[in-house]
């Protein structure tokens, strides 16, 4: 238990100290301590951290959380090792929703205000209808099959490739540019009004996620057990689908499809806390939002003063890690 | 009456599964369900848990129509060990087991629910497993692990409506003789307590020691039901599971019936 604690304590330090390493770096050198302690002539220091690296810093929290949560979830969902929103298609069912209403021009038919909700609405139904579609292909008599999720999270990555690819293919320039940002996965540009867009569905992603540690620990069991233990299994799935699709559908819509946070991070948790869901779940959350925060924060560093997509970082840290785990999921462990 | 199936029938995929059963299970007995493989016996199991719902028919327990309980009220009248259990997460051996008190020992302090954890681990034979990771265990201590889990959940509710039924599917099948013997002593000791037990067995002789009744399940039929002593004999033998000859004989102290193959044991003396 303490153990357990202290792991949770140690990765919040952890965030806290990227978040602040994050705002301190960039194209101006800023001294953060400086920045609050003396006035007037900081004033520009000032605008630039609050309004342009600080929103970029919550935004790289808020999606970092949501992958490294809804990674969490849907491995328990699933009882699959390998499950994360990128993997099994849930990226790409809000991708191609989200390129499909940028490709129509649907954000530019409403006032600017009004329709730029319609992308984080899009990413979210684009990526529950992806999670529906899988659970139901990969459910045979109450267990999930692994092989099947993989294979049809593949065959369905590469369906909606297929559709954005033909989506591109009928956009317009600036579409295009939206496009090609989108499926770099990176966090420039992020502003307040783009976090307030995703704010709402993380806030609907964390009521869903509510109470769903227990049920979501006994799912790893199998569904018919957890089921006669009382636990409520058809709205267990319901919630932990709706908090994924929200929470990953809004923060892919706005920054694009950023890969393997979701499925290293909860494995790297359990690694330490064992899978007990009321340990993996806080703990996948913070680690996630730490980790996205780290990356952005090396985008911004490797090739300075050009920035690299947040998603290259991720995979280059994330595709070796997950390697590792792969060999070590065939020695023996898995949901471990 | 404890639990009680009215004209019970499973289809599936066009595919009679059991066919119009009735069989009941009063407070304190103990009934072994026996039959050829794929007889039916985990499905009826399943019905009498309530996770497989009959095409027609009526299940009843404590006299309620089984369809209108909720998931949580299930949980505490009734608790099934299939036959296999999935265990690939690394869960301590407390944890598996405090998983079955979750919601049908809600109300307890965690005192309480960590004496239940360790007196269920006690009856199975699993003190000082409690910190053990489940994934390391033998595939009997797993069973053993999973029964303790299934006791714990109708512990949960025990003091607030009594015992309930407790349904088991092949629980001695990875067991050595003396974790079989230490189950069926568990077993019966909740019998006493006012249990409703339903066992589904393979060994025809733990069923003939230890059961009030049998039922005897062929193709989805119900084939016969009563005492051991009533239905285990040669025609049942020859009938249901196909074997002739001469295998059946009646234990000398207690009247039981007792199976032995006698034709494969003058085989091997003949080699000796």
């Amino acid at each position: 238990m303490n153990k357990k604690i202290l792991f949770l304590v140690i990765v919040f330090i952890c965030l806290i100290l990227s978040i602040l390493f994050s705002l301190n770096i960039g194209a101006t050198h800023i001294n953060l301590w400086a920045l609050v302690s003396s006035s007037a002539h900081q004033a520009l220091n000032r605008e630039v951290v609050l309004s342009i690296r600080a929103p970029r810093v919550v935004m790289g929290v808020l999606a970092g959380a949501a992958l490294g949560g809804a990674g969490a979830i849907m491995q328990g969902l699933f009882r699959n090792p390998l499950a994360d929103p990128s993997l099994i298609g849930v990226s790409s069912g809000a991708g191609l929703i989200t390129s499909f209403l940028i490709v129509c021009g649907i954000p530019d038919l409403f006032p600017p205000a009004y329709g730029a909700w319609s992308l984080p609405l899009g990413g979210m139904i684009g990526g529950f209808g992806a999670t529906a579609l899988l659970y139901l292909f990969a459910r045979r008599q109450g267990e999930t099959s692994i092989s099947t999720i993989l294979l049809a999270g593949v065959a369905f990555s590469a369906f909606c490739g297929a559709l954005t690819g033909i989506l591109v293919f009928r956009a317009n320039d600036q579409a295009l540019r939206d496009i090609t940002f989108w499926t770099m996965g990176s966090l420039v540009g992020v502003n307040w009004f783009r976090v307030l867009l995703v704010l709402p569905f993380f806030g609907i992603s964390l009521l869903c996620t509510a109470g769903l540690a227990q049920p979501l620990n006994a799912m790893l069991l199998g569904e018919a057990d957890a089921s006669l233990m009382g636990f409520p299994v058809e709205r267990t799935k319901q919630f932990a689908m709706l908090a994924c699709a929200a929470s990953v559908g809004a923060s892919v819509s706005l920054v694009g499809s950023i890969g393997f946070i979701g499925v290293v991070v909860p494995h790297l948790v359990r690694l330490v806390t064992g899978p007990d869901y009321r340990w993996v779940l806080p703990g996948s959350v913070i680690m996630g939002a730490m980790l996205l925060v780290l990356s952005d924060s090396l985008a911004r560093i490797v090739a300075a003063p050009a920035e690299v997509p947040v998603g290259i970082i991720t995979a280059i840290l994330g595709a070796p890690v997950f390697v590792w785990l792969l060999v070590r999921t065939h020695k023996g462990s898995s949901v471990s | 009456m404890k639990l009680r199936l009215e004209d019970c029938h499973v289809v599936r995929q066009n595919k009679t599964l059991l066919k119009s059963l009735y069989l009941s299970v009063r407070a304190g007995e103990v009934l072994a369900i026996i039959g050829p493989n794929g007889a039916g016996k985990s499905t009826l199991l399943r019905v009498m848990s309530g996770s497989v719902q009959p095409t027609c028919g009526t299940v009843w327990l404590d006299n309620r129509n089984m369809a209108e309980f909720s998931a949580i009220e299930l949980a505490r009248h009734r608790a099934l060990l299939a036959q296999e259990c999935i265990t690939t997460a690394r869960f301590s051996v407390h944890d598996l087991v405090g998983m079955g008190l979750t919601y049908t020992g809600k109300h307890l302090l965690r005192k309480k629910q960590n004496q239940i954890i360790a007196s269920v681990l006690d009856r199975v034979g699993l003190t000082g497993f409690a910190t053990r990771d489940v994934t390391t265990l033998s595939g009997g201590e797993r069973q053993r692990a999973h029964l303790a889990r299934v006791l714990a959940q109708l512990e949960g509710g025990m003091e607030s409506r009594g015992a309930g039924v407790l349904l088991l599917d092949e629980p001695l099948a990875a067991q050595d003789l003396a974790h079989q013997k230490l189950i069926m002593e568990c077993v019966l000791a909740y019998a006493r307590q006012g249990g409703g037990i339903v066992l589904v067995l393979h060994d025809l002789n733990w069923a003939a020691a230890c059961a009030d009744n049998v039922a005897v399940l062929s193709q989805g039929r119900l084939h016969a039901q009563g005492k051991p002593v009533e239905v285990l004999n040669t025609r049942l033998l020859a009938e249901v599971f196909g074997v002739q000859s001469r295998n059946y004989v009646t234990h000398v102290g207690t009247g039981r019936p007792f199976i032995i193959p006698h034709d494969l044991m003058e085989q091997s003396s003949s080699r000796i």
